[in-house]
């Protein structure tokens, strides 16, 4: 027999997660439902003397009316009609002592369903602590299901166990409803209707909604007035024959009604506060820096500062930490290979063990963004900085949350994408997803760097003092951002038309993170990240090392190899040989690239790239750089003949590229060239791992191709119109 | 005016055209009050989904709310109901009506 199922309802911020955890210890993973990207966890509880029970934690939400793809699933949950999701045997639903009327309203329209549900109440440890009581049996009393009262952290889940053991030992929870309030003044025959049309659709084998008209037909136009009864996966025909004209009246009328209900089973359940509680006051000192209109405004600044210090410093040495160990791995595996199987070892050291270093070197990136972010989330400040910011984001018409990931892009796109999670809209969600890239990355950095020391330092100051290379850098990030916010603003209007997302926020009391669920957020993105988005990173680093690699010529080896046998005989050990030797090859690794498929392409591709200043070793060099924007310097000094060491401090390669020539003579990079690839890498995609990351959270290949698309093609008009018309102006 | 009216047009005992009247031209809006001011909300003038939101949150006719500040730009709104603690934008406010306004009091 398969363990009984629960599942974990509750309004967000109110100890749902925290009790998850103590109920589940170690056990719980992260699954999406199909075509759904909400993710949900779940976890085997041990209830004692061998007994389990499987849980369920579904999104937070304050009503059984859902807003958000988030609460649309924790509905869907509730009412048995998520694909693939078990038959509940029981619904756990958890409310916040601190703030019980508000967790009520739920429980009011639980109860009005038949539903096999236990109350829990979390947080009393809070109301115990301010010298309060919490009378969890009047509460029962009074709401006619199950109620348990346990503290929101640590340990505190030994009575809950113990009666959730007693209630299933005892056959099943009873599937008992409430009346829905009486309602003066409305129609209800309208309501029934749109009930008993809800009540077909939502029949599943062995349930039935039959009796609960009303209150499926109130559900109905609860959804109705807040525009979600799409959101439940409903035939569209049910949908129109489950609308409820006048929603809106109805929708009051029950609220209020289901307000008093609340009243009367709240009423003396908590104990009442003298003064002023402490973690009221607590919170209203804070929030009187924080919130305070100079001083709240320079706090989160800092914060954010201090985010963005990690992001882009604190984890370079973990990054440069995982190059080093790549290195030395790829070195002792090469060393594996005997010389007869020169193909397979490149494949191990230059794809697989290059494709894991690809993948893994995002993980400190990752760990530092959420790991900042669980801890101002559970804090309670990101949702202050929310409300700060909301005024300046609702300009743009991005939601307030659109900030940390959108700000997380000047570090990197990859974790910046993974942190839209915390959008609740859809639309929103992908319009941020879709800009994120456009925000200039730090992989963009060494190509910038490369190009102004190359093209610009030698240029003149522009009016005597200015560096022209610092306007250029300057430049390229404003151009970024402004790239980013319009188009934004253009995909608002167009392909994700939407309205400003709205804003109803709660600003939960300021509670202390708890370090063991940091962590397993910590933990559970790196690993989401490792395991789906890093599969395709690893593909796709393969694929390129074929490109480079194929076709091989043989001829080619044997003369490097004649070549390096001569040099070994003529010259003595020493430097002068190792030069020698690091001079053939670079020479064989140039022309190799230059006869193989990517090199091959790069060719190919010049007539197209010529408009824009770019010849055959830039079309291999965009080619290579899919793998990394980065990348694009060390293979311009691989097809420069300078091996691949070259990086963009090198002084050879800038020599090696200032020298260049074309075929009339002129040098290839002049200012013009430099500043159409400048432009063309502000806009391109350019990164397969965003490619990947977007693949994972938007759940398809859709969005990611359409984002791959759209860049190239404006990243490559945008350098066309700066070289063509930077021609035209006379500019070389 | 009172809660009584205010009262009677939500439960559409009265022409809403009275309600929306009232609301426009004698009664307070919740938006208009200043920080710390307290008042006792009345029926919305409008149904909205952002409206349908805030009264599952509790903002229900004769519930006691406390204007706790604005945010730094001037909009959105915190305020403080049932012992918590919300931020609405000032225009999805504006469908609130307020009576028993007393600005500025001292804290409890």
């Amino acid at each position: 027999m398969s363990a009984p199922v629960a599942l974990l309802v509750g309004n967000p911020n109110s100890g749902k997660t925290s009790l998850f955890n103590g109920l589940t210890g170690l056990s719980a993973k992260v699954g999406n439902y199909p075509g759904i990207t909400v993710e949900h966890r779940e976890g085997s509880c041990d209830l004692g003397d061998g007994h389990r029970l499987t849980l369920i934690d579904l999104p937070g939400t304050y009503s059984l009316a859902p807003r958000s793809d988030d609460e649309a699933v924790a509905v869907r949950g509730v009412l048995g009609v998520l694909p693939d999701a078990p038959k509940p045997d029981l619904i756990l639903c958890v409310v916040d002592a601190t703030a019980l009327e508000r967790n009520l309203y739920l429980v009011a329209q639980l109860r009005e369903l038949p539903l096999p549900l236990v109350v829990c109440v979390t947080m009393t440890d809070t109301i115990l602590a301010d010298g309060r009581s919490v009378d969890a049996a009047l509460l029962e009393r009074r709401l006619g299901v199950p109620v348990v009262a346990t503290p929101a952290v640590r340990g505190g889940v030994a009575a809950l166990r113990a009666r959730l053991q007693a209630l299933l030992a005892d056959g099943r929870p009873r599937r008992l409803a409430l009346n829905p309030p009486a309602l003066p003044g409305i129609n209800t025959s309208a309501v029934d209707d749109a009930g008993r049309v809800l009540g077909d659709a939502l029949a599943r084998p062995g349930s039935s909604w039959a009796g609960h008209e009303r209150a499926l037909g109130l559900l109905a136009a609860s959804m109705c007035a807040s525009g979600g009864l799409d959101k439940l996966g409903l035939p569209a025909e049910v949908v129109t024959r489950a609308h409820v004209t006048d929603a809106g009246r109805v929708v009051r009328a029950v609220t209020e009604a289901r307000y008093a209900r609340v009243g009367e089973w709240a009423a003396g359940v908590i104990g009442e506060a003298v003064g002023e509680t402490r973690s009221a006051r607590l919170t209203r000192r804070l929030d009187a820096v924080a919130l305070h209109p100079v001083l709240g405004s320079v706090i989160l600044v800092g914060v954010f500062l201090v985010l963005f210090q990690a992001l882009f410093s604190w984890s370079t040495p973990m990054v440069d930490g995982i190059d080093a160990a790549m290195g030395w791995l790829g070195g002792r595996l090469g060393g594996l290979f005997p010389e007869s199987l020169p193909l397979l070892r490149s494949l191990v050291v230059n794809g697989v063990v290059a494709g894991v270093g690809n993948v893994i070197v995002f993980v400190p990136q990752i760990a530092v963004l959420f790991l900042f972010l669980s801890i101002l989330e559970d804090t309670g400040y990101l949702a202050r900085a929310a409300f700060i910011l909301d005024r300046l984001m609702a300009a743009i018409g991005l939601h307030g949350r659109a900030f940390v990931p959108m700000l997380s892009g000047f570090a990197c796109a990859v974790p910046a994408i993974m942190a839209t999670r915390t959008i609740e809209t859809t639309k929103d969600r992908i319009v941020t997803i879709l800009v994120t890239p456009l925000i200039s990355c730090s992989a963009r950095l060494p190509v910038y760097a490369l190009m102004i020391a190359t093209v610009f330092s030698t240029q003149p100051p522009v009016f005597g003092v200015i560096a022209p290379g610092a306007l250029v850098m300057v430049g390229m990030y404003s151009l970024s951002v402004a790239a980013a916010l319009v188009g934004a603003a253009i995909l608002k209007r167009t392909v994700l038309k939407s309205p400003t997302p709205p804003l109803v926020l709660e600003l939960p009391p300021y509670r202390v993170p708890h370090a063991g669920q940091v962590a397993r957020a910590v933990l559970s993105r790196v690993r989401i990240f490792l395991t789906e988005a890093g599969t395709i990173i690893l593909a796709i680093t393969v694929v390129l090392w074929a490109l480079f690699t194929f076709p091989r010529d043989a001829e080619l080896s044997q003369t490097a190899e004649a070549a390096r046998r001569a040099v070994e005989v003529t010259t003595a050990p020493g430097e002068e040989r190792d030069a020698e030797l690091a001079k053939i090859d670079a020479r064989t690794a140039r022309l190799q690239v230059e006869q193989s498929i990517a090199g091959r392409l790069g060719h190919a591709l010049e007539p197209a790239l010529e408009p824009l200043g770019f010849d055959w070793k830039l079309g291999v060099g965009i080619i290579a750089s899919f793998a990394a924007r980065e990348v694009l310097v060390s293979t311009l000094g691989l097809v420069y003949g300078l091996g691949d060491t070259a990086d963009e401090q090198s002084l050879s390669l800038r020599e090696a590229m200032r020298a260049d020539r074309r075929a009339d003579g002129a040098p290839v990079y002049t200012p013009l060239t430099g500043l159409s690839l400048l432009v063309f890498f502000v806009f391109a995609m350019q990164c397969m791992s965003t490619v990947a990351a977007v693949k994972r959270e938007t759940g398809g290949w859709r969005w990611p191709l359409f984002q791959l698309a759209a860049m190239s093609v404006l990243a490559y008009l945008a350098s066309l119109a700066v070289f063509q018309v930077g021609k035209l102006l006379g500019f070389s | 005016m009172g809660l009584a009216a205010a009262r009677a047009a939500w439960y559409g005992e009265t022409e809403n055209h009275y309600h929306l009247f009232l609301l426009t031209f004698v009664m307070r809006t919740l938006d208009t009050l200043p920080a710390r001011a307290r008042a006792i909300v009345a029926a919305p003038a409008t149904s909205t989904p952002v409206v349908a939101r805030l009264l599952e949150l509790g903002l229900t006719p004769g519930t006691a709310v406390e204007v706790v500040r604005r945010a730094p730009f001037g909009d959105p709104i915190e305020i403080s109901l049932r012992g918590t603690r919300l931020c609405l934008r000032r225009a999805d406010a504006a469908a609130f009506g307020v009576v028993d306004v007393s600005e500025g009091g001292a804290r409890p």
